[in-house]
């Protein structure tokens, strides 16, 4: 049996410092035997403190059962929802009590392979009829924030290398080894406060003849420090030792959210201000790197990166300073998140606004200033509005009074003005296009009449027919076409003779009429004033024909 | 109907274009000779690229050109799968009504070398069916193997007595009295582009049709950051974190972009250098960093990163 497992604690009470933490849990499950339903607990913390073995004899200690999902499982949407989803709402169907679900390493879900994770798991805590315990290391990880506040949230701190120091101590005389106290000195101080790499490490470096001394201890590498953000922070600041820089850098964060840490810190820290302008460069640099790397696909860039905020940061001080600095977050995610609202406003309008304008939003939000000014007036932000296809609250990125509804319904009065306008104007082109028609259906009767006028003629009737026409139409139209067509008579007489009288030259009768249309041609283009006239006549005799 | 000039007066046709006569004439040939090659249109925004890049594939594809013509701008995502799905199917299909197909991709320097790599193939695939036209803002950040697959134009800014002539042809066509001063501050203030030049004589026009100086000037103050002046008085009182803050402030909140505020803190400094209030020594030092600075954040590096560390340099001023 490993000395992990052999010397673990086996009560509650075997469980060595953080004795405040052990506390609040007690009472935490002791309210749940009682039947009052509690908040998750959240225990938050390095590795190698407590937590799990915490949990578990919570587990063992207060409730009936135990169920633990833990990071070697998959963890998305659907698995969780099947395991511990299901299990937190029903209850146990042979014993009394509730079952205690424990879920380890909930800041270590994968974005892509557990997709929908953290979603479960929000959903578990809103619906569970269980008690729920979840472990964390990384108390500022991304995927905490909306567990954590729906979360009873503990942090575990590191053991007190002197508590681990006196176990490692009982482990040697329970397993009868010698020792040299220095070394195990060295080693508890060494496991940086993680009790059970202590004592794995004690379990590795045990020789045969059971005797522990300093060299045995110089095998087995320092612990990798896992340690947390600001842990690191501090070490970079504080040290001008290039070893310790380099180990604190072996921190398990995203490279863009500890530059970020680190350059927030850097005036807090140093007080000079070259050194302040040499730090600052430094993190210019490793941004740099940063950049390269994700542009090039190529993360070869990032161990300059590091090398500079890590490093550089840490050789810009002259000296260490002694004192206290209070460190924060970056301001950044602050602001960040406060102007989301903003940013996603401008995403959206300047996404609209490049449909129309063939033009990046990238290019169109640094012009946004000159469209603020345009959307002063009223008219023209309604139509731009219009244009972009905005909606009321997009347009509140321009102007933050609204639109009046009056320069809607004058636009839309405007609107339908014009609309009849146009319709208007489609009729009256209509109707002149009738009307070309018409003409050009007259200027075809015309020449049947002329035609069948000839023939007429040529039997010698046609003067007294139109004579007895136009009698008949005085009686049917008013005065004034009457009046017309009394003037234009004697002009159509005058063409039917010329007519007439190219026949009587000509002769031919059969082959008259292209010859016909010409001279008709030749005569309208002489009488051009009275051409009109002349065909309104010519129709309307056609019809009493 | 009131609706944005820069697209009420966007020329229509190659010969409207305003500058790159030489450009212009090399498209024609290609309308001319009915093909076009892959193509690539570099320079920085508002010198007639994607202008040049419709009115080319409006006379080329004629009356059908909505058809067989694919814009893709930034604001579309533009990952791999855009690249291979969205673009692909698009170029499968033989043109109807056009000799062939194009594809317009703004922004190709902001796509990833991946989605790059991606669209390299298509580019190949599909020469028979289909033409590209990339544009970008800077060459440099496009992977080599589409660079040499292109032919490359590089549009200049517009010169000052073009833009002036187009401003004043708008001016006439609205119906509007500009000042020619007011037009000259207009030209100064967007170094050769078009299509800020548009936006702030349309924004500066006043009520009474008319465009003055004065209001020009109006204008232009309200577009330039504020606060940058109080940034850099912060920094030389050896106020980092005040600085620091206001810096963030303008970028994160107010959200100008990182590039127009190195212009700004260039123009601020260069003023202080001009009106005695910076020595020469530090002036060259502040500019040598600053070069520096805007070098890197043209080449994708974090602008606010850049920008802090910009701003401590003035803490070292004496």
């Amino acid at each position: 049996m490993k000395w992990v497992e052999k010397y673990s604690p086996k009560t509650l009470g075997d469980v060595l410092g953080n004795a405040k933490i052990k506390a609040e849990i007690e009472v935490w499950a002791n309210n749940w035997s009682k039947g009052i339903v509690q908040k998750p607990l959240l225990l938050m913390g390095p590795p190698g403190v407590g937590k799990t073995t915490m949990a578990h004899l919570v587990g063992k200690e207060y409730f009936s059962e135990t169920i633990e999902v833990n990071a070697s499982d998959k963890r998305s949407y659907d698995i969780l929802k099947r395991s511990i989803g299901e299990a937190s709402q029903t209850r146990s169907l042979f014993q009394d009590g509730y079952k205690l679900l424990i879920m380890d390493e909930v800041d270590g879900i994968n974005g892509r392979d557990d997709s929908g994770g953290v979603r479960a798991i929000n959903e578990t805590i809103k619906n569970t009829k269980q008690p729920l315990i979840m472990m964390a290391n990384d108390p500022y990880s991304k995927r905490l924030t909306s567990i954590k506040s729906k979360c009873q949230a503990i942090k575990f701190t590191k053991v007190h290398s002197n508590t681990i120091n006196a176990q490692l101590k009982r482990i040697c005389a329970n397993e009868d080894i010698t020792y040299d106290p220095e070394a195990l000195k060295t080693l508890s101080k060494q496991s940086n406060g993680d009790l059970r790499s202590a004592i794995t490490s004690l379990e590795a470096i045990v020789d045969a003849n059971k005797n522990i001394t300093m060299e045995s201890i110089s095998v087995i590498s320092k612990k990798d420090g896992e340690q947390n953000i600001f842990d690191t922070v501090r070490t970079v600041l504080k040290s001008k030792n290039p070893e310790h820089v380099k180990d604190a850098m072996r921190v398990d964060a995203q490279p863009s959210m500890l530059i970020e840490f680190i350059a927030e810190n850097i005036p807090r820290e140093y007080d000079r201000v070259d050194e302040i302008a040499k730090a600052y460069e430094m993190i210019a640099l490793a941004d740099l790197n940063l950049g390269r790397a994700f542009r090039t696909q190529n993360y070869t860039y990032w161990k300059y990166a590091f090398l500079f905020m890590g490093r550089g940061v840490a050789a810009s001080k002259k000296q260490t300073y002694k004192k206290f600095a209070r460190y924060t977050g970056s301001s950044v995610f602050q602001k960040m998140s406060k102007s989301r609202k903003r940013k996603n406003l401008v995403e959206a309008v300047t996404n609209k606004m490049s449909v129309k304008l063939h033009t990046s939003p990238k290019e169109l939000e640094k012009q946004l200033p000159f469209f603020e000014i345009l959307f002063e007036d009223n008219e023209m932000a309604y139509d731009l509005k219009e244009y972009f296809k905005l909606e009321d609250e997009e347009v509140k990125l321009f102007r933050s009074r609204k639109i009046p509804a009056s320069v809607e319904k004058n636009r839309i009065k405007e609107l339908k003005k014009q609309q009849k306008l146009e319709e208007k104007e489609i009729q009256k082109q209509k109707k002149e296009q009738e009307k070309q028609k018409k003409e050009q259906e007259k200027k075809k009767k015309e020449q049947e009449k002329q035609d069948s006028n000839l023939l007429t003629k040529k039997s010698e009737e046609t003067k007294e027919t139109t004579g007895t026409v136009s009698k008949k139409r005085k009686t049917k139209k008013e005065s004034e076409t009457t009046i017309k067509n009394e003037t234009t008579n004697p002009t159509i007489k005058k063409q039917i003779k010329t007519i007439e009288t190219t026949q009587k030259t000509k002769k031919e009768i059969n082959k008259k009429a292209d010859k016909k249309i010409e001279n008709k041609k030749s005569s309208d283009d002489l009488t051009d004033e009275e051409k009109p006239k002349t065909k309104k006549y010519k129709q309307t005799t056609l019809f009493d024909f | 109907m009131n609706i944005p000039w820069v697209e009420k007066y966007r020329p229509q046709t190659l010969d409207d274009v305003v500058g790159q006569e030489q450009i212009v004439t090399r498209l024609k040939r290609y309308v001319d000779e009915n093909s076009m090659p892959n193509i690539m249109f570099t320079g920085s925004a508002g010198v007639g690229k994607t202008t040049c890049a419709l009115a080319l594939a409006k006379s080329l594809l004629g009356e059908y050109w909505q058809q067989n013509f694919l814009e893709l701008n930034a604001s579309d995502a533009r990952g791999i799968d855009t690249v291979r799905n969205e673009i692909k199917s698009f170029c499968k299909l033989k043109a109807v009504g056009s000799p062939f197909r194009i594809i317009f991709l703004d922004e190709v320097d902001n796509m990833t070398k991946d989605a790059q790599q991606a669209l390299r193939r298509e580019m190949e695939m599909y020469t028979k069916t289909s033409s590209f036209i990339l544009s970008c803002n800077y060459s440099s950040k496009i992977i080599d193997p589409i660079q040499s697959r292109c032919a490359i134009f590089r549009f200049a800014p517009i010169k000052a007595f073009e833009i002036i002539k187009r401003l004043k042809y708008i001016a006439q066509e609205e119906g509007i009295e500009a000042e020619e001063t007011a037009l000259e501050n207009i030209v100064y203030f967007t170094q050769g582009d078009m299509r800020r030049s548009i936006n702030i004589l349309q924004a500066s026009t006043t009520e009474d049709k008319k465009i003055t100086e004065d209001a020009v000037y109006d204008v232009i103050s309200r577009a330039k950051p504020k606060d940058v002046r109080k940034i850099i008085n912060k920094a030389l009182d050896k106020d980092f974190m005040g600085a620091r803050d206001l810096l963030r402030d303008i970028l994160i909140v107010e959200g100008i972009s990182g590039d127009d505020l190195i212009t700004q803190l260039y123009q601020e400094v260069t003023e202080m250098s001009t009106s005695g209030l910076l020595d020469e020594e530090n002036f060259v030092k502040i500019m040598e960093y600053m070069s520096e600075c805007d070098y890197r954040i043209r080449e994708g590096a974090n602008p606010r990163l850049q920008l802090e560390a910009l701003i401590s340099k003035f803490l070292l001023v004496k």
